[in-house]
């Protein structure tokens, strides 16, 4: 028995049985852990009943007599059904608390030694996955907030290292690309500034001239355009419109313009002809331009008082005249090479270019443009061409310039549907308002009155009208004899156009490239016949156009030895040909020289006052 | 450059001729291209020129320009410039803009080898 106890005690290893003891039948202790009670009577403590019940197995009690908190743990012993004795073992609270206690701090060092081992484990992965996935976002992040500079450092072989790598490769080239798009943009900007000072260089408004209606448009392509257009006075009743078309685009046609829009306004203002203008514009550009770069040019001089225009042109597309009497349209392009060429000869741009005059009528119109009109394309590749504004032009006969080149707008916003354009759009529509007659009779009343009316010196009054006290005297004496009546004049004389209208000359070409065998007289009386309604032609504007056209037999025959058009003998293209219908008849075309002479060092107003028959 | 091609070439029977074949068109894009060209030749002292453009279609005035711009050097280096082969539509620029009156054109290089120097 005292063997079993000792064997109970060596198991409790965490000595926390305080007592273990057998007791026999007669409430002795067989055995007991601690030898000194052994044999002694058991006096149960209070708290411990031990039922005598074979069935009852191990029963708990709490000895409440202990000064420690103790539990009891016993059980009856039967053998063969009677009851032989019970067993007790004390278990103290503290113990088992003890016991809990190091068992917890046990685990709490497992715990913390796993959390370390943990810790220690991640730090070793994040070395290996998260910094890298960190240098990254760090990167991404720099780069989101606009730090292409940003690159990831991550020398790995891994994914990771592959990754890096790309992303580096791919900042570089943004930031490539960045400085490149910033470039651009800086470009735009400049550009932009450009186009807004070109823009101020254009007349902010139509200017008045009596008896003249003036409509302009100006539409700039993406880039800075070379097209610019201009008013200014040559003297205070005479009007110089000019509309120009740089051949380079972008900042050097914008400042070729500049230097155009000065000259022009420096040579234009005193000068009546138009032609002369151009030449002298001409010589101050020439030497000043880039090579390769020229300005085609159309200069139109309006005469307020004898309502006639003198224009010349430097290259540039046909300035178109709507006649509102006959609606008949015509192309007016008087010989003349482009600005700012190095020609091979001195004075090859004063002799070639010539100089027209022609006197306007009532509701007559003219435009002048650039081939950004006519060559405005669509996104099918077809240009708006000179047909469309030809008809345009016929059909609205009664608009004012301003609604005509609104029109022309819109027409052309229409014909190309949105599709990018790479030219300049420009256009300026003059219509006559009056009658030359008309404009003289008040003119003439005018100086009367200041005299008659208003008690002006003649002196003064001629000062003011500009014009000679001899022709004062002229006026008076009518006005002496007839009254107001004697102002009117009869009918003045006019610059006739020499010309033959557009259809006309459309009609010759077709002809000749039919019958390239006949002669100047009979293309004059086939043509006319054919003419629905038949027409009787003008035979000298016939020869005159032909052998502009270099399409008279003669020089068909010469041709091959010729310069420019000898290589397609009488062959009239078809291909737009209304352009080339433009150009203008040798008897009205006068040298620069002559110009000069016959019509801008005359003082304006006495070469007015020849015009009129009284 | 896609949109243009200039093939150079001396003329067989005429050394001192040089053709320019041109394909393309000629405009602000490609109009360098061709200036570069051009230029080197007129660097090697090649002064006859024929310009063969029948396969031009399209010549917008900076292309223009660079024909009409070293001219007078051309002329005084007792040579010239010819343009051969032009179509309709190159013409007529050729002539709205009067270069007509200072540039020789002839049908094909035959006749411009043949007339185009007479008087050079």
């Amino acid at each position: 028995m005292a063997g079993l106890i000792k064997e109970i005690q060596q198991e409790d290893k965490n000595k926390i049985i305080r007592y273990v003891f057998v007791v026999g039948p007669e409430g002795k202790f067989l055995a007991h852990s601690d030898v000194n009670q052994s044999f002694m009577t058991y006096n149960p403590p209070p708290g411990v009943q031990l039922r005598h019940d074979p069935k009852a197995g191990v029963q708990v009690f709490r000895v409440r007599s202990a000064k420690v908190g103790l539990t009891d743990y016993a059980e009856a012993l039967y053998f063969n059904d009677k009851w032989v004795g019970e067993v007790h073992a004390g278990v103290a609270d503290e113990d088992i608390q003890q016991l809990i206690n190091g068992r917890k701090t046990e685990l709490q060092w497992l715990m913390l030694a796993i959390a370390l081992v943990s810790m220690v484990g991640l730090f070793l992965l994040s070395r290996i996955f998260i910094r890298p996935f960190q240098k990254i976002l760090e990167g991404v992040q720099a780069m989101n907030q606009g730090d292409l500079n940003a690159k990831i450092e991550v020398d790995s072989q891994d994914e990771f290292g592959q990754l890096a790598k790309i992303f580096n490769e791919m900042t570089g080239k943004i930031q490539e690309s960045q400085v490149g798009l910033m470039e651009q943009e800086r470009i735009q900007k400049e550009m932009q500034v450009a186009q807004e000072i070109q823009h101020t260089l254009l007349p902010a408004s139509f200017p008045q001239i009596e008896g003249y209606e003036i409509g302009a448009t100006y539409r700039a392509a993406k880039e800075v355009g070379g097209d610019y257009y201009d008013f200014f006075w040559v003297d205070p009743t005479t009007m110089g419109i000019v509309v120009a078309d740089v051949s380079g685009k972008g900042v050097p046609g914008s400042m070729v313009m500049t230097m155009i829009r000065t000259a022009m306004r420096l040579e234009a203002r005193g000068n009546r002809s138009a032609s002369d203008v151009l030449a002298k514009v001409n010589q101050h550009v020439t030497s000043d331009m880039k090579r390769g770069m020229f300005v085609t040019m159309f200069y139109i001089i309006l005469d307020s008082r004898d309502r006639s225009i003198n224009f010349a042109s430097a290259g540039h597309n046909p300035m178109i005249l709507y006649r509102g009497k006959t609606k008949e349209v015509y192309f007016l392009k008087p010989k003349g090479f482009p600005v700012g060429i190095d020609l091979p000869e001195e004075d090859m741009f004063v002799k070639n270019m010539t100089l027209q005059k022609v006197s306007l009528e009532k509701n007559d119109m003219l435009v002048i443009y650039t081939d950004g009109i006519t060559e405005a394309m669509n996104p099918d590749k077809e240009q708006f061409g000179e047909e469309r504004l030809i008809r345009l032009i016929k059909e609205n006969p009664s608009l004012t310039p301003a609604e005509f080149v609104e029109k022309l707008n819109e027409s052309i916003a229409q014909f190309t549907r949105g599709a990018e354009q790479h030219d300049d759009i420009t256009v300026v529509a003059i219509k006559e308002k009056m009658q030359v007659e008309q404009v003289e009779f008040k003119f003439r009343k005018r100086l009367i009155d200041l005299v008659e009316k208003k008690g002006m010196s003649i002196a003064a009054a001629c000062r003011q009208m500009n014009i000679s006290p001899k022709t004062y005297y002229r006026y008076k004496k009518l006005f002496d004899e007839k009254g107001k009546e004697g102002l009117k004049p009869v009918r003045a004389k006019r610059a006739e156009l020499k010309e033959l209208p557009q259809p006309q000359q459309q009609a010759i070409l077709d002809f000749v490239q039919e019958h390239p065998e006949y002669g100047s007289r009979r293309i004059t009386e086939e043509v006319g016949k054919s003419a629905i309604p038949p027409q009787k032609l003008d035979h000298r504007l016939v020869l005159a156009f032909l052998k502009r056209k270099g399409l008279l037999p003669s020089q068909v025959k010469d041709q091959a030895s010729e310069f420019g058009s000898a290589s397609k003998p009488r062959k009239p293209r078809k291909a737009r040909k209304a352009k080339k219908l433009s150009e203008q008849e040798k008897p009205q075309e006068t040298p620069v020289g002559n110009a000069v002479d016959s019509v801008s060092t005359q003082s304006d107003n006495k070469a007015a006052d020849g015009v009129f028959e009284n | 450059m896609e949109n243009i091609s200039v093939n150079i070439s001396e003329h067989p029977q005429n050394k001192d001729i040089t053709l320019l074949s041109v394909k393309g068109f000629i405009d602000t894009t490609t109009a360098p291209e061709f200036e570069k060209k051009f230029l080197s030749l007129l660097g090697d002292k090649k002064f006859k020129l024929v310009v063969d453009l029948k396969d031009v279609n399209y010549i917008s005035s900076a292309g223009w320009g660079i024909f009409i711009s070293e001219i007078k050097r051309i002329r005084n280096q007792k040579g010239d410039l010819v343009l051969v082969g032009m179509n309709p539509e190159v013409s007529e620029v050729f002539e709205l803009l009067e270069f007509n009156t200072i540039l020789k054109s002839f049908p094909n290089v035959e006749t411009a080898i043949k007339k185009g120097f007479e008087k050079a």
